[in-house]
């Protein structure tokens, strides 16, 4: 994790390096004089080798220190931090969502393959993952906020302001999730251990809570954690449909004002939570599965028994 | 082992008169699919519209009308689908805007799989370290939302259409990567593959004549996913300013231009949204079919 992500800020580092146009520049204006430009440069540390500001703003990051906003000449750390929990807030409620409604309509069109209940949820869903989230977002302002005047259409202050970002990702993810969950369970439901529950007598719910979902887990929850992370970069282009003042807004207008270190550490935060949710659902997938279990047990016992003979 | 005897064709199932037979099973597949067939047909009709967008379109793009600005769908004859705020005809806007997204969609999975299959070939095939150091590249480009690593890329290269291209073709180049490692990887170990190597094919003769051929159908089918999605992801930049810009008829564009008269003039805004859903929709039940044609065991 912590290689991939060095690797995640090099990649962010170099990109933006390249980037056309001058910080110290946009900075000081059109106007500023030459040497005024170069001697921010110098203050910014911007002449030096590209390797040697990585490693020291590596060095920095480690210690906390983001750098300085350059537009704002404050803490970015500051500034990330205090626009995080709204994004964090936007992703998780609309996973929450997805979960609530992909889920158990995935589970049912794939019990009632062909039927009308299969057919209608499936053609939904595939609708929803070809609409852009950013659209969705849209349509859900012009009606419930400017038509029927339902719910309030940009800011992030209340709950009542989250329902419609949350819906506008979690309609697609939702879609998403469906799909997956139906085929997963159309997939475990043909195998031959649910036949031989089936011939024993069991009840059909009794088969599908306890033998087909026990077993659709691990792809569901694989999917899961890739939506939420999908839906922490969704909510970059939410958050300027909303106007809501999260990290991906801030983001994007740090972007075109060429304003590095925000972005940076923007990219450095979104990609650990990105990260640390993989991670988690690694975890995850040891406490639904006991073969995965197991080999984790198999692991650490070795590891000691090493340590032992060391 | 008898392998002298043992009957190993050096010609991989890849050579020309099975492969004709394979796509004519495909295509008898398919056309059984009536989703499929209804979104290939919608598909070549957009396609044909983009092509003779020249022809077709009432209007230029860029044509300007500012007396009758702002009118409605359906009020006047002559823009049957009405006016944005500059006057121009929003038909005319929106089947030039075929042109753009699907040149643009196509080019930009266009880099991704051809990217893909160049690292994900090298790191399948050879495997071992280089292997090692290629997919550990590919999980960096993977721990970053790809709507975010296309945003940072595209800013990097600065606003338009061409670095929106490129952007999103590098955001899903590490998923081709991986499809096409793991496909190759699944035939690496092949017996018409040690055939061909004991009759001393080159590397390069293997990849291209048996490796590929027999690979193809993964990368066919997230190539048909990967241009919905390019779509959407074009679209997406373009709203956030850093695609095509004006007066570039592109869908997404069109909707971030409508987003100033969402209350009044709604229609600039969904207009081109539905476009966007018909093309990705016809797509995705495109790529659904081709998915179930080339891969029976998976059909739903």
């Amino acid at each position: 994790m912590i290689p991939v992500l060095l690797g995640v800020v090099l990649f962010i580092f170099v990109v933006l390096h390249l980037a056309p146009g001058d910080p110290a520049r946009e900075m000081l204006g059109v106007m500023a004089a030459p040497e005024d430009i170069e001697n921010l440069r110098n203050e910014l540390g911007l002449n030096d080798p590209l390797l040697l500001q990585f490693v020291r703003y590596i060095g920095h990051v480690l210690t906390g220190d983001f750098g300085m906003s350059y537009s704002s000449r404050a803490p970015v750390l500051d500034a990330l931090l205090s626009r995080y929990p709204a994004t964090l807030t936007l992703a998780g409620m609309s996973t929450l969502i997805m979960v609530l409604i992909g889920l158990p309509i995935g589970i049912i069109s794939a019990t009632r393959q062909y039927s009308l209940l299969d057919r209608l949820p499936t053609a939904v869903a595939l609708m929803g993952v070809s609409m852009p989230t950013f659209w969705i977002g849209m349509l859900l302002v012009l009606i419930f906020g400017l038509h029927l005047r339902w719910l309030p259409a940009s800011g992030f202050s209340t709950p009542i302001h989250w329902i419609l970002p949350a819906f506008a990702i979690g309609f697609n993810a939702a879609a998403i999730c469906m799909r997956m969950t139906r085929s997963t369970v159309l997939e475990v439901i043909r195998q031959d251990f649910i036949r031989t529950a089936r011939s024993k007598g069991q009840s059909e719910r009794r088969i599908l809570v306890h033998h087909a979902l026990k077993n659709a887990l691990i792809p569901i929850l694989t999917v899961v954690g890739i939506q939420l992370g999908r839906n922490l970069g969704g909510s970059i282009v939410t958050e300027t449909v909303f106007s809501i003042p999260g990290l991906g807004y801030y983001m994007l207008q740090s972007i075109l004002a060429r304003d590095y270190p925000v972005v940076q550490g923007g990219v450095i935060f979104i990609a650990a939570t990105f990260s640390l949710v993989n991670l988690g659902v690694d975890l995850l997938y040891a406490f639904v599965d006991p073969r995965i279990r197991s080999q984790y047990q198999a692991m650490s016992k070795k590891k000691t028994e090493r340590g032992v003979a060391a | 082992m008898n392998w002298v005897t043992s009957p190993v064709s050096t010609r991989s199932p890849g050579s020309a008169p099975k492969k004709r037979r394979k796509m004519r099973e495909v295509w008898s597949r398919i056309r059984r699919d009536r989703a499929a067939i209804g979104g290939l047909v919608t598909l070549v009709l957009l396609g044909l519209l983009a092509i003779f967008a020249d022809q077709v379109a009432p209007y230029g793009y860029d044509d300007q009308n500012i007396p009758v600005a702002l009118t409605a769908p359906g009020v006047l004859l002559q823009y049957p689908l009405g006016t944005d705020s500059l006057g121009r005809d929003m038909l005319s806007r929106l089947i030039y805007g075929a042109r753009v997204s699907f040149v643009a969609g196509l080019s930009a999975t266009g880099i991704a799989t051809l990217l893909g299959m160049l690292l994900g070939g090298i790191a399948g095939f050879y495997g071992g370290k280089l292997d090692n150091a290629i997919m550990r590249c590919m999980d960096i480009l993977l721990a970053v939302p790809g709507i975010l690593l296309a945003i940072a890329v595209a800013a990097a290269l600065g606003p338009g259409l061409r670095n929106a291209v490129i952007a999103v073709g590098t955001a899903g180049l590490p998923i081709f990567a991986r499809v096409i490692r793991g496909s190759i990887l699944s035939v690496r170990e092949m017996e018409y593959l040690e055939a061909a190597r004991a009759i001393n094919a080159s590397d390069l003769r293997l990849m291209l004549k048996h490796v590929f051929p027999n690979v193809l159908a993964p990368v066919i089918v997230q190539y048909t996913l990967e241009v919905a999605h390019a779509i959407m992801e074009i679209a997406a930049l373009s709203f956030l300013g850093l695609g095509a810009q004006p007066p570039i008829p592109e869908w997404g564009a069109m909707i971030s231009s409508g987003r100033g008269y969402l209350r009044d003039y709604g229609y600039m805004m969904t207009m081109p949204g539905l476009a966007i859903m018909l093309t990705v929709f016809s797509v995705n039940i495109l790529g659904d079919g081709l998915r179930d044609a080339l891969d029976p065991r998976l059909k739903h």
